[in-house]
């Protein structure tokens, strides 16, 4: 009972008038960044890094969480009226929510996809915040060895993150790690990397990079695709969702919704997995799986609810654990260390208010959406339209603004634009840019952990393998490193006799 | 072509890789029994240079097929982005922020559609006119953030 009162104040404190137009700000720009394609939640929350930190504290966080999953709900909009998925995440929508449409119900598919989304959003969050506790309390019992072998886990989701080849997710996984490295070390002293150059004395600072990996190159490679499509009509007052529609889809939104929850947890699947998976087993539990494809109500309501639930799930190991297990998630971490937090159980011993508040502020955020997509749903589809001719001068104009706001240097655009070169060679060449952005983010916590637990052991490496929580860790670690290797061996033909 | 790239960025990874064990060595591999600064810098050079020598025999080897490159006229409109951006570092000290801004989006504008038509000047330029000084407001007056200016003050 004690979460449920933690979190109403929580709710309290988010209501405050800061923290309120963070959110809506938030989820405005996220619905928007979810309409478009190309540019994802990620490459949105990149964006909106370094002027979401200008808000400072929960209003920051409020307002990168408000752009995650306004762009879950706005990707389904383009998805339903043009059959063209904003975000990956939404792909499953248009199977069913795009003939719903050119059958002349495009409203009743909006309807659902906001009630589906809003609903699968409640599961979701009541899954952060029953399960975060436990789990927190759970971790605060690591000491340093304990961190290490976590943050070693951490990494080892490199093989799962990233691409086809997971020779190339390490290989980025350590550029992400030398990145990390530029700059004065924090134990023995001496500068690092620096190449002469003084702006780079503190290191590199994770939002440019992030801008740069995630936003420019997003520009970069969908500067190919200018959309030009035909808008399925619709009428407003047929966008609210209906009674007899939620009843019939209420068991698809259930198991949308709880598969969302634990899917979203494990570090590394994401939003998109649970998107198919609810989808596959809603047509699989259906009494008429035919109507599928071709405009099933529950074809919307599963995957709606299970892509919300996912992208509020997906934080419970970041928050608790300090380990992101999605691109999107990597870079609010980086938020959250810029805000001078660290993700971990300790959060919630130290800055429980904050995180409460945090939790309060995502209750509103989803709430607003219900309103805020019916409502721009009209604008939301028109995004499409505009040319990007015209479209990303402004967003590269936000995001100068933006970067130099960070260090109040217009070094900053430099490196933001190597990053996002840098990010376009990586991708045109298949490294996976998410281990890169692990490695920087968490590479320079376990350098400093590694070294210190070796400077107290005097260089005895036995120590990390003593505590059993600690082996346990790296034994799941070489499990997932591994696991690519030993799932080849097995689906391996045997030889013939 | 893209495989012929893929091979020479393996390349480089591994000379990139060589040079990081040297320079972790060069700050100190160990202090005594201690690990030093360059003790973290030689394993993850060397683990690059490893892992970079496989990337690229799987290449030489065809294990790795990668998809086509990118079109030429792609590739055009990102050196104009890019040297729009480059364009902004350099004439901010003179222009201010904004102003300097306000040309980038001309440049990536008219990078992105090579044309004159009047329709689309009718809505480029109020945008890349208004849209900096919404954005001046916003981060200098509401963030408190102290964006450059020019000799005239905007």
């Amino acid at each position: 009972m004690e979460i449920f009162f933690l979190l109403f104040e929580g709710i309290a404190q988010a209501a405050q008038p800061a923290t309120l137009s963070a959110t809506l700000f938030g989820v405005v720009i996220g619905l928007f960044i979810g309409a478009l394609p190309g540019l994802g939640p990620t490459a949105g929350v990149a964006i909106m890094l370094p002027v979401a930190i200008g808000f400072g504290g929960v209003p920051a966080l409020a307002c990168l969480a408000g752009v995650y999953y306004g762009a879950m709900f706005g990707g389904a909009v383009t998805s339903i009226l043009l059959g063209i998925p904003g975000d990956a995440p939404s792909v499953m929508t248009v199977l069913d929510g795009h003939p719903m449409a050119r059958n002349g119900e495009a409203g009743r598919a909006l309807g659902m996809s906001v009630f589906a989304s809003f609903f699968g959003g409640m599961i979701g969050l009541l899954g952060l915040v029953v399960l975060s506790i436990p789990i927190a309390k759970a971790a605060l019992a690591f000491g340093p060895t304990e961190m290490t072998a976590l943050m070693c886990l951490a990494l080892s989701l490199a093989s799962v993150l990233g691409g086809a080849n997971p020779f190339k997710s390490f290989v980025a996984l350590g550029i992400g790690f030398w990145l990390g490295m530029i700059g004065i070390d924090p134990i023995a002293g001496p500068i690092r990397f620096n190449f002469g150059f003084i702006e780079l004395f503190e290191g590199l600072d994770f939002a440019i990079i992030a801008v740069g990996l995630f936003g420019l190159t997003a520009i970069y490679t969908s500067l190919g695709s200018d959309v030009k499509n035909e808008m399925v009509s619709f009428k407003f007052s047929n966008l609210f969702p209906r009674l007899k529609d939620a009843l019939q889809s209420r068991w698809a939104l259930l198991q949308g919704a709880v598969i969302g929850v634990f899917v979203g947890v494990l570090p590394g699947v994401g939003a998109t997995t649970a998107t198919m998976i609810s989808y596959a087993l809603a047509k699989r539990s259906s009494k008429t799986p035919e109507r599928f494809g071709s405009g099933a109500i529950e074809g919307i309501a599963a995957p709606e609810s299970a892509n919300n639930s996912a992208s509020y799930s997906s934080m419970i190991p970041l928050f608790t654990l300090g380990i992101p297990g999605s691109a999107t998630t990597a870079v609010m971490m980086g938020g959250l260390l810029m805000l001078g937090l660290q993700p971990g159980p300790l959060l919630f011993t130290n800055n429980g208010d904050f995180i409460w508040t945090v939790f309060g502020s995502f209750w509103i955020g989803n709430l607003m959406l219900v309103f805020l997509t019916l409502l721009l749903t009209p604008l939301l589809a028109s995004v499409l339209f505009i040319s990007t001719a015209l479209l990303y001068p402004a967003v590269l104009a936000t995001v100068v603004f933006g970067v130099f706001a960070i260090e109040y240097s217009m070094s900053a655009v430099i490196i933001t634009l190597l990053a996002g070169t840098f990010g376009l060679i990586l991708l045109k060449l298949e490294y996976p840019p998410v281990p890169l952005i692990l490695g920087l983010i968490i590479g320079p916590m376990l350098e400093r952990n590694i070294r210190r637990t070796l400077i107290q052991s005097e260089g005895d490496l036995f120590v990390f393998l003593e505590r059993p929580i600690a082996l346990s860790l790296f034994v799941l670690t070489a499990l997932v490193i591994l696991s690519p290797l030993i799932g080849r061996f097995i689906r391996r033909p045997a030889a013939p006799a | 072509m893209t495989n012929r790239v893929d091979q020479l960025f393996a390349v480089f990874l591994i000379f990139f890789g060589c040079y990081v064990v040297w320079a972790g060595t060069d700050y100190g591999y160990m202090r005594g029994t201690t690990p030093g600064p360059g003790f973290f810098p030689a394993i993850v050079g060397g683990v690059i240079v490893v892992l970079s020598v496989v990337n690229l025999v799987r290449s030489l080897a065809g294990s790795e097929r990668l998809a086509d490159s990118m079109k030429l006229i792609d590739l055009a409109k990102i050196a104009g982005i890019s040297l729009g951006l480059l364009g902004v570092v350099l004439l901010t000290p003179y222009l201010g922020l904004m102003v300097a801004v306000a040309l980038l989006m001309l440049v990536v504008g008219f990078t992105i559609n090579p044309t004159l038509d009047k329709k689309f000047l009718l809505r480029l330029l109020p945008t890349c006119a208004l849209f900096p000084v919404f954005l001046k407001f916003g981060f200098g007056h509401l963030l408190g953030i102290p964006v450059p200016v020019n000799l005239f003050g905007f």
